[in-house]
């Protein structure tokens, strides 16, 4: 009869991990980083023809898209082409193009040809190719320290709303990537190692724990005498 | 030898659920981005210039943060992502070594350079009192030879350990209530030591993850005192808890007409009546050990022109509007009636529900982290069969018997939540905007866990022992999904 409350404990326990699991499994994200700028106002207006560059960029992960929010003054929004390029010497290394059509304040992404490999710095530059203006939104150019909206070359004061992505992958098969990034900026001691033993520790150790005090609980547990304390 | 195994056995279920929960801890201190728990920067920055500096952050300076802080929280990007789910913390490993050798070229100089106050303003923590402070600023100093990120994980890791001082403290409180019955001692102290929003606040820094301990430690103390009556030992130990509590935050005062009602009640059984002399003889000690560690806190307050808890002001320029108090506790907890004013935009529909159910058992980060919607339905089931079963508990036990220990526990929670309330509906009259915070009412956690195990108490044995493990299992996948979400909110 003791062990009732480890079987309960184990039944729940299991039910929950695998509710869980099938949550993360199923659950495809396709963000390889993103600029974290809230898209609050109108951070680049750009009529036809002009062209707004968010520079520079550090590249935290590889991708092969950007999706940003637009908008289109209630008509139907301008094709843009987007280019990705060296701050520097103004290289092109991947390009895109949005279709026209897309709605106002919607958030359109755009393919490149090419992959854009980590670890370096890029401008990503958005011409309205079009005969409408619109508008990439953004927020202050204290979003994101170290980079800012310029539109020919001019500093706009603020930064653009870009979301740098890349094919969707399960939350669980990002698993070992999650824990690279969670280890970056801790004790310098701490690598993803410790992610992969915490994560082992949490879901063997700590239920085999709990299970192991239940059982413990139950083997010393007795009411109180009567007349004791209720 | 024999007691020694004896309570060795006993304790061994509390002792497996230690450890399990310093596990789980640690993985909560470990798993947020620095900063990225509520007002962590601030609780960061006070504990650092008490550290270097000796003395708590002051009103008027230089720099609020050191410049170490605001660069490591640049470097990171703190203030942006803060709140905002459009944005993740730096994962750039070229970021993190540009951070690396910016740091080393500052040097030591940049860690004591933030004086509580600057241009910007000033910390908005240098009202607390500086006991969690103090604490915190022993694994600073211990690992002072490491980069500010390795000091602010151990001083996570170090926070974290308060919430098992908790979970003892209610594993003994729910045996001082329900007798010795490990099975509901331990359902009781895995509520605290499990809890969700408890962890995650306890493994950040934050005063609050000293408040929990404390207010666990004075109720267990304090229907300690009233069953077996006062003595100085339990009566200086029920007080010298409740001056922690005063200590590390202004909270704590909400448990003082609790102590007073437990040291009034426990000198009454003791002495066999009312007898002032007798009154005031065995109170004296338990209140020097309150007065004297307050006093001195007040004193230095005063002396350094600090105020010694946040000053709220009187809405309405000094006329207290009962009527507008009695509307904003309706609309707290039930819908707005017709013909009355609506509370401030920013307020959620049903503020109890989202700050005591959702906010008090999990909202994570800057709490723009939420659970699915199911679980803030289970945990407010739970929270809520808990009170009624409780209430139902006491009395089939006997409500006269126990009337003095259930009149100070409801003391206790109403005071704090009263507080809470009040200081709230003042600071809506005077500046519109919110206050409370799901967290403010950890303190009770420990309250609500006896509850539990109280309500476990009036199911039969197997019944119980199926109910128990149940709510441990709920707790245990709570956690696993509350870390996953976060997991996947900072790095996915």
């Amino acid at each position: 009869m003791r062990s009732w409350a480890v079987r309960s404990f184990l039944a729940v326990a299991v039910a929950g991990l695998i509710v869980a699991f099938a949550a993360v499994a199923g659950d495809n994200r396709n963000t390889a980083f993103t600029l974290g700028v809230t898209p609050g106002l109108s951070a680049a207006e750009l009529r036809p023809g002009a062209e707004a560059c968010q520079t520079p960029i550090a590249v935290a992960e590889a991708f092969d898209g950007v999706r940003m929010q637009v908008g289109t003054y209630k008509r139907q929004g301008s094709p843009l082409a987007v280019s990705i390029r060296r701050p520097d010497s103004g290289r092109a290394i991947a390009a895109g193009r949005i279709p026209g059509g897309y709605a106002d304040v919607s958030q359109p992404e755009v393919q490149l040809d090419s992959t854009v490999a980590a670890s370096q710095r890029v401008a990503v530059c958005i011409r309205n190719a079009g005969r409408r203006k619109v508008a990439l939104y953004g927020g202050s150019e204290l979003a994101h320290i170290g980079t800012s909206a310029e539109i020919g070359g001019r500093d706009q004061g603020t930064d653009l709303t870009l979301v740098f992505i890349r094919p969707p992958t399960s939350l669980l098969s990002q698993t070992s990537e999650i824990f690279e990034r969670a280890s970056l900026f801790r004790p310098v001691w701490i690598g993803p190692w410790a992610y992969w033993l915490l994560a082992g520790l949490l879901l063997v150790a700590v239920p085999a724990l709990l299970a192991g005090s239940l059982r413990a609980a139950g083997a010393d547990d007795s009411p109180p005498q009567s007349g004791s304390q209720p | 030898m024999e007691l020694r195994r004896i309570a060795s056995a006993q304790l061994r279920p509390l002792l497996l659920l230690l450890v399990a929960a310093a596990i789980v801890g640690a993985a909560w201190a470990l798993i947020v981005p620095a900063w990225q728990a509520p007002d962590e920067h601030s609780h960061f920055g006070y504990a650092q210039t008490l550290a270097e500096q000796g003395a708590p952050p002051a009103s008027e300076g230089d720099r609020r943060y050191s410049t170490e802080q605001e660069q490591a929280a640049a470097a990171i990007g703190s203030d942006q992502l803060a709140a905002n789910l459009f944005a993740r913390p730096e994962w750039s490993e070229a970021e993190y070594e540009r951070w690396r050798r910016l740091q080393a070229a500052e040097g030591e100089a940049a860690r004591a350079d933030g004086d509580g106050a600057g241009p910007e303003g000033s910390n908005s923590a240098r009202t607390n009192p500086p006991l969690y402070y103090a604490f915190e600023a022993i694994p600073y100093h211990a690992a002072s030879g490491t980069d500010l990120f390795g000091r602010l994980h151990l001083m996570r890791l170090w926070s974290a350990l308060l919430l098992l001082v908790a979970a003892a403290a209610t594993w003994a409180l729910v045996g001082e209530l329900l007798g010795p019955r490990r099975g509901l001692q331990l359902a009781g102290a895995a509520v605290v030591a499990l809890q969700p929003m408890a962890v995650f606040v306890s493994a950040s820094i934050n005063p609050d993850a000293m408040l929990i301990p404390a207010f666990a430690t004075t109720l267990w103390l304090g229907v300690r005192v009233i069953r077996r009556g006062l003595t100085v030992g339990n009566g200086v130990a029920l007080c010298a808890a409740a001056a922690v509590a005063i200590l590390a935050k202004a909270t704590g005062y909400a448990l003082l007409p609790g102590v007073f009602l437990a040291l009034a009640i426990g000198a009454y059984r003791a002495a066999g009546g009312l007898r002032i002399g007798s009154l005031v003889k065995r109170s004296a000690l338990p209140l020097l050990a309150l007065a004297v560690p307050v006093g001195a806190w007040l004193a230095y307050a005063r002396l350094s022109d600090r105020p010694a808890v946040n000053q709220v002001g009187v809405g309405g320029g000094g006329d207290f509007d009962h009527a507008g108090l009695f509307s904003y506790l309706w609309q707290f907890y039930l819908p707005q009636a017709p013909g009355q004013l609506p509370l401030p935009p920013g307020y959620p529909s049903l503020p109890a529900r989202d700050f005591w159910i959702e906010g008090f058992w999990g909202k994570f980060g800057w709490l723009e982290i939420v659970w699915p919607d199911p679980l803030y339905l289970a945990v407010g089931l739970l929270t809520a069969a808990a009170i009624v079963g409780a209430a139902v508990a006491l009395v089939r036990s006997g409500l006269r018997r126990h009337a003095a220990e259930a009149v100070f526990l409801v003391v206790v929670a109403l005071s704090l939540l009263g507080g809470l309330h009040l200081t709230e509906y003042r600071i809506l009259a005077d500046q519109n905007t919110v206050f409370n915070q799901g967290r403010y009412l950890l303190p009770l956690l420990p309250l609500l866990a006896a509850a539990m195990a109280a309500t476990l108490s009036l199911a039969k044995e197997r019944i119980q022992q199926v109910l128990v493990g149940a709510l441990v299992g709920f707790l245990f996948v709570l956690q696993v999904v509350s870390l996953a979400i976060v997991g996947a909110r900072f790095y996915a």
